[in-house]
């Protein structure tokens, strides 16, 4: 943090901003900070970003979990119902809705092999209410 | 009110899978968007495309005489596989059948023709005689693709499903505070950023539609066959009942013979005459001839979101056994009707499509700035040599691959009519003008290494392409601009003006767009910054004789 604030300290001093049409200082100060802020951000940090290892486990979570994950949810709303029909159609679309947020969440997550392991829970549990229910 | 920006972790995290997925899918998500808008107005495009669709459409058909003349011109035609009758519409003046045939060999085959509502004559041919449309349609699938076509572009369309998702979470603090942030001078990132996220955020709702439907309609098997086996032991039609009930009537092979059909015209006039705002789209018959045959018809007004519905006749009597009336269908009957209006944009009329095109040129933009950030961003001297040249190629190539599609389809509809329509192989000549001539525009491009330079090209390539198309159809056809308005071929007219219009727009953005000097530096840095050093054009020759003399 202490860097990045030198860093932008240095830019503001050497840099000169022709495309400016305020005159009072400190807002071209606070645009500057604002604007220099969002590119020092851009492109990812690379310290954030998890291993090919850790990699692998969020996007197969994401993926491939989080599409057996949505299809035994619907299924188990599904099992439970006798009138299906509603679960059916309302699945065509919020089940992409819910697959995409699985594999949002995927890549949220801390550790890979937690994330498939709270997944892999659900599946057992939903996987389980169908099998009951059959 | 105020948002509050996800941790830094999250934030990098989230932009990092937003750009790979982004950068992953913009080129196949850019021919979806693209060939997607044209595919709008595949039906409205048909009476240009076949110059012999160019006559005065008629309300008054008699349909039991179609038949009897399809079966007289096509001998092998078997009724009691489903066929369907489409009557003529304003875009297709034609009477269009689908059927089965069998073969020399036994084997069945499904055959299609178009019938004069008025003289009756029936065209018979193995090939249809236009495909101009429907080539456009079928890439915005990727039909083209053999077997997994359809399903890349459903993947395409869930990722960017998360793509979109991640972009709200990454612009979520921005989001009420640079709603209308478009800038269109300093930096060239910021300029790319600012107009992707501010029109991002416009077209989220058209987005967010086509992201889930086109998932559904190109992975729709991924929700089918899990569903079909878990819930109902492997059967699919109970599914399929729940979306269209009259899809899950049971016939028997074995069923009597029926002499005396309950009549199509009965069926069209009882239509016309219940739902008179209400176009009827098709007729077709399950088990015709036999004894619980139906004749089924679809209905829709295109104007509502739940216009549409469907009606089953029974053949023996002309009882209805199944209907779905339109605008009073429960949510299970309609919901699926109104994700697919929603794609096809066949509801609130000519304009609604309008709308969609624009707004579909939009995301295309979209699509385009994302890679444009992700090229300037990464126009700094922190990257070695060998990633900026990666990085440039791969912007290099993009663009060529995308921006040559818009005189690609300028070419398309000239092909469409510069090959005889004698020739009995013309669709292949036709799309084989489109991809080669999609190819070799592309490879040009990969030439043109400055940017702004291969935008000009392109445009003054489709723009003079585009100017043409009215020119062509008039000295081919007959028709010019101001023949078909006097003459009310409203469409023929649109397609022509439209043309006219985008050739000479492009030509104008083009002469907007001149280059400051012959030696622009096409990094996209600002004029007035000096922290990066610029890549492009002047300064690729700088590094290859870097490279020869050490």
């Amino acid at each position: 943090m202490p860097l990045s604030g030198i860093l932008l300290c240095s830019f503001l001093s050497l840099t000169k901003l022709n495309t400016e049409k305020e005159h009072d200082s400190s807002n071209i100060q606070k645009v500057l900070i604002h604007r220099l802020t969002h590119i020092v951000i851009m492109p990812a940090n690379e310290k954030y970003l998890s291993s090919p290892g850790q990699r692998f486990l969020k996007i197969t979570a994401g993926l491939l979990g989080g599409f057996v994950l949505t299809i035994l949810f619907h299924n188990a709303i599904g099992s439970l119902l006798t009138e299906k029909g509603g679960l059916i159609i309302t699945s065509a679309y919020s089940s992409f809705i819910l697959w995409a947020l699985c594999l949002v969440f995927a890549f949220m997550a801390k550790s890979g092999w937690k994330i498939w392991g709270i997944y892999l829970l659900l599946i057992f549990v939903f996987a389980g209410i169908i099998y009951v229910n059959q | 009110m105020k948002f509050k920006a996800l941790k830094p972790r999250l934030y990098n995290v989230i932009f990092h899978t937003h750009t790979v997925a982004g950068i992953v899918i913009s080129f196949a998500l850019f021919i979806c968007f693209y060939a997607g808008a044209y595919a709008l107005f595949m039906e409205e495009m048909y009476r240009w495309e076949n110059p012999m669709a160019r006559f005065e459409t008629v309300e008054d058909v008699d349909y039991d005489q179609i038949l009897v003349a399809v079966e007289k011109a096509e001998p092998r035609f078997v009724p009691e596989e489903q066929f369907s009758l489409l009557p003529p519409e304003h875009t297709n003046p034609f009477v269009m059948f689908y059927g089965t045939l069998m073969t020399k060999d036994g084997k069945k085959e499904r055959f299609s023709t178009y019938i004069h509502p008025e003289t009756y004559e029936v065209t018979l041919s193995q090939e249809p005689k236009t495909h101009m449309a429907r080539t456009i349609y079928e890439l915005h699938f990727f039909h083209q693709i053999p077997i997994v076509g359809i399903y890349l572009a459903g993947l395409v369309a869930f990722f960017f499903l998360f793509a979109i998702i991640s972009g709200i979470l990454i612009h979520w603090k921005n989001i009420i505070n640079k709603f209308y942030a478009f800038t269109v001078q300093g930096k060239w990132k910021q300029i790319w950023t600012n107009g992707h996220t501010v029109l991002g955020m416009i077209t989220l709702p058209f987005q967010l539609i086509y992201a889930v439907t086109g998932a559904l309609l190109g992975l729709s098997i991924l929700l089918l066959a899990p569903s079909a086996f878990l819930l109902f032991n492997g059967d699919t039609t109970e599914i399929i009942k729940a979306v269209r009930p009259d899809l899950g009537l049971e016939y028997d092979e074995d069923a009597a013979a029926l002499n005396d059909s309950y009549s199509f015209n009965a069926v069209y006039d009882y239509m016309r005459k219940n739902y008179p705002e209400h176009h009827v789209l098709n007729m077709f018959t399950t088990n015709y001839g036999k004894e619980d045959g139906t004749i089924s018809v679809r209905i829709d007004d295109r104007a509502g979101i739940a216009g549409d519905g469907v009606f089953v006749f029974q053949s023996k009597d002309g009882a209805i056994v199944s209907q779905s009336i339109p605008n009073q269908k429960s949510y299970t009957e309609g919901a699926y009707n109104v994700l697919i209006k929603l794609h096809y944009a066949t509801y609130g009329g000519i304009f609604l499509k309008i709308i969609y095109f624009v707004l579909a040129m939009m995301t295309c933009f979209i699509i385009t700035s994302g890679v444009m950030i992700w090229s300037t961003a990464r126009d700094k001297p922190k990257y070695t040599d060998k990633q900026r040249r990666f990085h440039h190629r791969v912007t290099k190539v993009y663009l060529a691959l995308t921006l040559s599609l818009f005189p690609a389809v300028a070419l398309i509809f000239l092909a469409n009519n510069l090959v005889p329509m004698e020739w009995e192989a013309r669709v292949l000549y036709v799309n084989g003008s489109f991809f080669l001539g999609w190819l070799g525009l592309a490879i040009i491009g990969l030439f043109w290494n400055n940017y702004r330079q291969l935008n000009r090209n392109y445009l003054l390539i489709g723009g003079t392409l585009g100017i043409l198309i009215p020119i062509f159809n008039g000295m081919i056809t007959g028709d010019w601009l101001w023949g078909t308005w006097m003459a009310k071929e409203f469409f023929v007219f649109a397609v022509d003006l439209s043309w006219l219009l985008t050739g000479v727009s492009a030509l104008a953005i083009r002469q907007y767009l001149k280059p400051e000097n012959p030696e622009e530096k096409v990094s996209q840095s600002s004029p007035h910054k000096t922290t990066t050093a610029p890549l492009e054009a002047v300064n690729l020759t700088a590094f290859k004789q870097r490279k020869t003399s050490t």
